[in-house]
């Protein structure tokens, strides 16, 4: 049983790799040309070593305007289908030993119809849109994730000190890795504030909404939640002054 | 002096299976060079690929030609069945090639009444034939079709075919040897046979190499290149395979590989049904089965007239992307433009008809 | 004149019956695996359009609401698809070929399908039965939705409580 393998291959490299391949002795199997959906043409070269069994394609990439090297040089047989691409897809060839012109294959049209039909436009519309579907729900559970995160660690500002706050992080540091809990200290709060500190663009809105709690709390509550906060760096509307001050 | 004068050949001329054209640039009745051109059965069926789905594209892969009509719906079928990882029972596998030598069989047997027919003996030519319709009874019988089987599909087989119908088979194909033997000495050994086709459009075993040839054309020069080696599908179970070779490397060792490749089609045919396995012949795949985005995949085959190549591209739907077919005279056209240096004009039929053109698979 | 090698197979066929039969006047017979035409049995089939949909060749119509079930036998290519394809197994394909005619048409069947019934109004539907273990389910639900909405109020009321 032979093996298969494709691999990528840049134009610049090809004449390159198939004179390596002739000096090998590796057979020449054919050569044609394919159009992507995304209407970007790759060529495909195929190669057989009868000594392994494993037949090698390498596919390359072109991009408008490319001028393809012929191999008529290497491998004669070849002007078939360089023609055969040249007249039917319009690739150019450079040195052909053997130059038809255009007039190898001769069909009745220029180009051919590249109406799609009903079924296959339905069907890649469809394949489309449910991979637009996937990625807005992917991006929306992420957003959701992230904002269950903020709430959390906004609830732990309002009810823990930051204090407290400070040592249950180092307690969980400690639970990861003992020795370098002394070392990292100083950066414990950090776990707990980049969660509250990212979330800029509704971080007014974060703001607003604890400003609300604290004014609906105990003043003393008030005035340890504010410290706590500012301990982290996010200073609140003065909507409790406003309240003090009736 | 001697002038030169241009004789197009084709694409419409008695000896010509299909058409073909060439422009035949001759001195004196000297061929010096052979230009091709081809494009008259040109039907873009590989375009087609994008409107009709995987699964209904087999029948339109078997339409390309219609003498190697199951190779190209087996070759395709496997191709997409490897692109989307399906696995067939092995009973499928023996079927499909049993099948492929059956073609084979049948695609030599016609080969040999066009190549006697191109002579001018007709008798044989009807004779050869008459033997090829035994071979057309058994696709009758068994598959539901004469040329057109439609038995394959992605997946597997469509229907089985149970072992007393291939029991038949092999009793029509020991009679059918009987009746090929006298034909086929008649046909090697005759005198103007030999006259018309030894010495003629030799090509020596490194422009065979050169020119990448494959098949029976390739054969006959000495390159023992066969796909069949390498024991893909069923192919693998076979005692003892060796691809028939001849070194002349003229018409007459062409004619003669393709002779004896019959008695070695039937025989792997005897071989495989007496250990056909019974587990069934696959399912097609579900209406949820896609093939993924730039999932690519090839196959190699071995048609009558040599190494086919089948190739699908998938793009997420249930339409492909690309599939593309590389038929053995495509390749072969290189080495019957050499083949066609420096012969007598009278000789150019021969050397065309030994090539066995297939050119509704050549353009598709 | 050596070499009439051919001689015994020829003299043999002087006097043996031809290979070939007297058509129209002789028929072959046809082997049961033969793929001829299409033939529907409409009272079987429910005009789902699943055979028109696997079509290759673009054969076969089917129209559900005005109950009719088209075929054009001279695009089919005979490749047995829609038998496959078909769910309630309505379709088979006869051994014989579709006869010459001096011009094409296509033959249409019709079975008369029963409407669909209407959905009734909300009010008027029948509650749906559940299972015991989907009552279950349901009920739990219903609890938690209940526990969460009652700690909510009080969270709430302890709130207006402090703020006094």
């Amino acid at each position: 049983m032979y093996t298969t393998s494709f691999e990528e291959l840049p134009l610049t490299e090809l004449l390159v790799r198939v004179q390596t391949l002739k000096h090998e002795g590796i057979r020449f199997v054919q050569l044609c040309a394919e159009k992507g959906s995304d209407d970007a043409l790759d060529l495909l070269y195929t190669f057989y070593d009868e000594q392994r069994d494993e037949a090698l394609n390498y596919i390359v990439p072109l991009a408008e305007g490319d001028v393809v090297p012929s191999i008529q040089e290497l491998y004669f047989s070849s002007f078939t289908f360089e023609n055969e691409t040249h007249d039917l897809f319009g690739v150019p060839f450079a040195n052909m030993k053997l130059d038809f012109g255009g007039h190898f294959f001769n069909v009745a049209t220029d180009a051919p119809m590249t109406i799609l039909s009903p079924e296959q436009k339905a069907a890649r519309d469809k394949a489309a849109k449910l991979e637009a579907a996937k990625k807005a729900k992917a991006v929306k559970e992420a957003q959701a994730a992230r904002e269950a995160v903020e709430d959390s660690s906004a609830e732990r500002a309002l009810t823990t000190s930051a204090a407290e706050a400070d040592a249950a992080a180092v307690a969980e540091v400690d639970k990861l890795a003992p020795r370098a809990a002394k070392v990292d200290a100083p950066a414990d709060p950090a776990p707990a504030a980049p969660a509250a500190a990212d979330a800029s663009p509704a971080a007014d809105d974060r703001a607003a909404k604890m400003a609300a709690k604290i004014a609906a709390m105990d003043p003393e509550k008030a005035a340890r939640a504010r410290a706590a906060l500012a301990a982290k760096g996010i200073v609140l509307p003065d909507a409790a002054d406003t309240k003090e001050g009736e | 002096m001697s002038n030169r004068t241009v004789i197009p050949f084709g694409p419409q001329h008695p000896v010509l299976p299909e058409p073909v054209h060439l422009d035949l640039i001759v001195e004196d009745e000297h061929v010096i060079e052979a230009i091709p051109q081809i494009g008259f059965v040109h039907r873009g069926l590989e375009k087609l690929v994008e409107k009709r789905d995987f699964n209904q594209f087999v029948y339109v892969a078997e339409r390309i030609c219609g003498i190697c009509s199951f190779g190209h719906g087996w070759g395709y079928a496997e191709a997409t069945e490897r692109m989307l990882g399906l696995e067939i029972p092995k009973r499928a596998s023996y079927l499909r090639v049993i099948l492929q030598e059956l073609s084979r069989i049948h695609s030599h047997l016609l080969w040999l009444g066009l190549l006697a027919d191109g002579f001018g003996f007709e008798s044989l030519f009807n004779h050869c034939w008459r033997l090829r319709e035994t071979i057309l009874d058994i696709f009758q019988e068994t598959c539901g079709g004469r040329i057109i089987l439609s038995i394959t599909m992605v997946g597997g087989m469509t229907h089985d075919i149970d072992d007393a119908l291939l029991r038949r088979a092999c009793e029509k194909l020991d009679d059918l040897e009987r009746e090929y033997h006298t034909i086929v000495n008649t046909m090697l050994n005759d005198d103007s046979v030999r006259s018309r086709l030894c010495g003629v459009g030799t090509i020596n075993y490194e422009e065979a190499l050169s020119l990448s040839m494959v098949g029976p054309f390739a054969k006959g020069s000495g390159v023992t290149h066969d796909m069949r080696t390498t024991g893909f599908s069923a192919y693998g179970d076979l005692e003892h395979f060796e691809p028939i070779v001849s070194t002349e490397g003229d018409c007459y060792a062409r004619c003669k590989v393709r002779c004896e490749e019959i008695y070695q089609a039937i025989a792997i045919i005897k071989e495989l049904v007496a250990k056909i396995p019974h587990d069934g012949v696959g399912q097609a795949p579900g209406p949820k089965v896609k093939p993924e985005k730039d999932a690519r995949a090839h196959v190699l085959i071995e048609q009558p007239r040599g190494e086919a190549f089948y190739y699908v591209r998938g793009n997420g739907t249930k339409f492909l992307d690309r599939f593309r077919l590389r038929t053995p005279t495509s390749q072969n056209l290189g080495g019957m433009t050499k083949a066609l240096q420096g012969v007598d004009v009278a000789d150019v039929p021969m050397i065309i008809l030994t090539i066995d053109p297939c050119i509704s698979c050549a353009e598709r | 004149m050596g070499g009439f090698k051919l001689g015994k197979m020829t003299l043999r066929s002087l006097i043996s019956k031809p290979a070939t039969v007297r058509y129209p006047y002789e028929k072959r017979e046809l082997y049961p695996a033969m793929r001829g035409h299409l033939v529907n049995d409409i009272d079987a089939c429910i005009l789902c359009g699943m055979c028109a949909k696997v079509c290759p060749a673009d054969a076969l119509t089917v129209d559900r609401k005005a109950g009719d079930w088209t075929i054009n036998p001279y695009k089919c290519v005979q490749c047995a698809n829609c038998v496959r394809a078909c769910p309630k197994s309505s379709l088979t394909m006869e051994r014989e070929a579709t006869t010459v005619a001096s011009s094409m048409s296509t033959l249409t069947m019709h079975k008369d399908m029963p409407a669909k019934p209407a959905r009734p109004a909300a009010g008027e539907r029948p509650a749906r039965k559940l299972t015991p273990e989907q009552e279950a389910k349901a009920a739990a639900i219903r609890a938690a939705k209940a526990a969460k909405a009652a700690k909510e109020q009080a969270a709430s009321q302890q709130a207006e409580g402090g703020a006094e």
